[in-house]
C-alpha cells in the first residue's frame, strides 16, 4: 500500500466506483476523468439517455461503464443500485455521492417557500447522499476498505441568499462527511467532501440561483468541469488514504476570502499608539 | 482520459526548503518521480543530502543549496541560485516545521522568536523572494505546509499553534493577492505523524492513535502525490485552500 501510494497514486485500474448524477455536469466530468485512471464506473441517475451517453464516452476511449438508473430519493431504489453494481463487477471501492439538484432552488423569499419545496430539497441533495452512504458502508466495512466522495458546495459553508434547502443541505453534506469519517474510520472507510466553487453546467444554467460571473471569483474566471477530475481521481485512488472528515475546495479562491469584495486589497501604515 | 496527465510535472523546476528527513526525501522524490527537477535547500548538506539522492534517483537533476534562511539576502540569493542552475522556477514547496510545546509560562522571548523565525519567517521569506519570480513570469505554484494546530487550540501549543495560524493565514490571503498573476498559494494540514515508522500494532497502544478515526499516524508518503497535486497545472483552479490529511482527527468532536 505505501508503494502504492507513491508509486501509482494515480492508477484506479480494478477499483469500482458507482457515481451518482452521471449524465451531466460535474459528475460527467469526474466519471470520464475516473474511468481515464482505469476505474470500472457505474453511473446512475433518474434519466438513464444521459447516462447511456457518458457510458458511450467512456466505452468509447477504452473504459468500462455500467448504467443504472436509479432515484437516490427512494431507498428502496438505491439499494437495487448498489445490489446491481456489486454483481456486475464483484465488489464496489469508492462511492461518489455527487447527485443533486441545483433547479428549482434558491431564487425563492423564505415565504413563498411550500413545505414540499423545502422537504423536495433536502431529499435531493443531503438525504439521496445519506442513502447512498447507508447502502454501500456495509458492503464496504465487510472488505474493510471503501472511500465515500460527497460533493458538497461554496453554499454549504458560507451562506446563500434566498437559497435555503441548497445551503442547508450542502451544509449537512459536510456533516455527513464528517460522521461517516469518525463512524467507519475503524473499518477502512474513509469520507470526504469536494466542494466546487463556480463551475457552469446544465443545472446551473437552469437555476435561478444568484451565480457570480467569473469577474467575481479571484482567480478571474469559472472553473471548468474537467478541472474536478483531478481531484475526484486523487480521492478515489491511494494517494489520499490518509484523507478523511474533510474537504477538498477547488473554487479559483472564492472562499480563501469573502469578508470583502473581489479585489479588495487596501493599503494602511500600521498604527501606532 | 485528458485530465490526468495534468498530473505531470514534466518540465518543472521545484524549489524545496526546510527540509528534514524523511520528508525532504519522500517529497522531492515525488516531485522528481512526476518529472520536476528539484532543488532542495537547508542549513546543512546532512539535512539537504538524502532528498537531492532521492530527486537524482528518480532520474530528475537534484541541486543543493547550503544556506541561513534567517538572513533575507541568503534566500533570495539562493532563490537566484536555483534559477540559474535548474534554469527556471516554478513550484516552491516549504516543508513542515519543528514541533515545539510547552506550558505558556515557560516559554521565554527567546524561544517565541526562535519558533516564528523556524515555522513562519522563514517560509514566508521563501515565499517572497520565489514569488517575486513566479509573479514575474505570471506562473507559479506555492506549497506550505502547516498543522492542525492552525485550526485548534492545544495545552502547551500556544507556540505552535500561533505560527501554523499565521502561516495558514498567510496563505490565504496571498492566494488573493496574487489570484490574478497565475500563483497559487495552498497549504497542506497535517495532523499526528510518525516519522519512526512504527508498525500500526504498536501505535495503537497509545490512547492518541486510538482517538483517531483512521487508527494510526499520518506517514510523509501520506501526503506525497497531494503535493504533487498542488504544484500542478491540474490545480489552477484551487487557491487559498488548506487540504487537511489528518487521519480523521479534526472530523472528530
Amino acid at each position: 500500500m505505501l508503494h502504492d501510494q507513491l508509486a501509482r497514486p494515480l492508477d484506479l485500474a480494478g477499483t469500482n466506483v458507482i457515481l451518482t448524477g452521471g449524465g451531466s455536469g460535474l459528475g460527467r466530468a469526474m466519471a470520464i476523468a475516473l474511468a481515464g485512471a482505469g476505474a470500472n464506473v457505474a453511473l446512475s441517475g433518474r434519466r438513464t439517455a444521459p447516462l447511456e451517453a457518458t457510458a458511450r464516452q467512456i466505452q468509447a476511449a477504452g473504459g468500462r461503464a455500467l448504467v443504472v438508473t436509479a432515484d437516490i430519493t427512494d431507498s428502496a431504489s438505491v439499494k437495487a443500485m448498489v445490489d446491481q453494481a456489486i454483481s456486475d463487477f464483484g465488489k464496489v471501492d469508492v462511492l461518489v455521492n455527487n447527485a443533486g439538484m441545483v433547479r428549482g432552488q434558491g431564487g425563492v423569499a423564505l415565504w413563498d417557500i411550500t413545505d414540499d419545496q423545502w422537504r423536495a430539497g433536502i431529499e435531493a441533495n443531503l438525504t439521496g447522499a445519506f442513502f447512498c452512504a447507508r447502502a454501500v458502508a456495509r458492503h464496504m466495512s465487510e472488505r474493510g476498505r471503501g472511500k465515500i466522495i460527497n460533493v458538497s458546495s461554496g453554499y454549504g459553508l458560507r451562506g446563500a441568499r434566498d437559497n435555503y434547502m441548497y445551503a442547508c443541505a450542502k451544509g449537512g453534506i459536510v456533516q455527513l462527511t464528517r460522521s461517516l469519517a469518525v463512524s467507519l474510520g475503524r473499518y477502512g472507510i474513509t469520507s470526504n467532501a469536494i466542494v466546487p466553487g463556480l463551475f457552469p453546467t446544465e443545472g446551473t444554467a437552469d437555476s435561478a440561483m444568484e451565480l457570480p460571473s467569473g469577474e467575481f471569483i479571484p482567480v478571474g474566471r469559472v472553473g471548468d468541469p474537467d478541472e474536478l477530475g483531478p481531484v475526484a481521481v486523487w480521492l478515489a485512488g491511494p494517494g489520499s488514504d490518509y484523507m478523511t472528515g474533510e474537504i477538498f475546495v477547488v473554487d479559483g479562491g472564492g472562499l480563501a476570502g469573502g469578508i470583502a469584495p473581489t479585489g479588495h486589497a487596501p493599503v494602511a501604515e500600521l498604527a501606532r499608539g | 482520459m485528458p485530465p490526468v496527465p495534468a498530473f505531470r510535472l514534466d518540465g518543472k523546476k521545484a524549489l524545496l526548503t526546510g527540509a528534514t528527513e524523511p520528508w525532504g526525501s519522500v517529497i522531492a522524490h515525488a516531485l522528481a518521480e512526476a518529472g520536476a527537477d528539484v532543488a532542495v535547500a537547508g542549513r546543512s548538506h546532512e539535512d539537504t543530502g538524502a532528498a537531492v539522492q532521492a530527486a537524482r534517483a528518480a532520474g530528475r537533476t537534484g541541486i543543493q543549496l547550503q544556506l541561513n534562511s534567517d538572513l533575507p539576502e541568503e534566500v533570495e540569493q539562493a532563490v537566484r541560485q536555483v534559477v540559474g542552475e535548474l534554469f527556471g522556477l516554478h513550484i516552491l514547496v516549504n516543508c513542515p516545521g519543528a514541533g515545539y510545546a510547552r506550558p505558556f509560562g515557560q516559554i521565554d522571548e527567546e524561544s517565541w522568536q526562535r519558533v516564528f523565525e523556524l515555522n513562519f519567517l522563514a517560509p514566508m521569506r521563501w515565499t517572497r523572494a520565489a514569488g517575486s519570480h513566479m509573479t514575474a513570469q505570471r506562473y507559479g505554484r506555492i506549497v506550505n505546509f502547516v498543522s492542525v494546530l492552525a485550526e485548534r487550540g492545544m495545552a502547551n501549543g500556544t507556540a505552535l499553534s500561533a505560527t501554523q495560524a499565521a502561516l495558514r493565514g498567510l496563505t490565504q490571503s496571498l492566494a488573493l493577492e496574487w489570484a490574478r498573476s497565475g500563483v497559487r498559494v495552498n497549504a497542506i494540514g497535517l495532523g499526528w505523524y510518525d516519522l519512526a515508522d512504527q508498525p500500526a500494532e504498536a501505535q495503537l497502544k497509545e490512547k492518541l492513535v486510538r482517538f483517531l478515526p483512521l487508527r494510526r499516524k499520518g506517514r510523509p508518503v501520506d501526503v506525497a502525490s497531494l503535493v504533487v497535486l498542488l504544484a500542478s497545472d491540474a490545480s489552477d483552479f484551487t487557491t487559498g485552500q488548506t487540504i487537511y490529511v489528518d487521519g480523521g482527527a479534526m472530523a472528530h468532536a
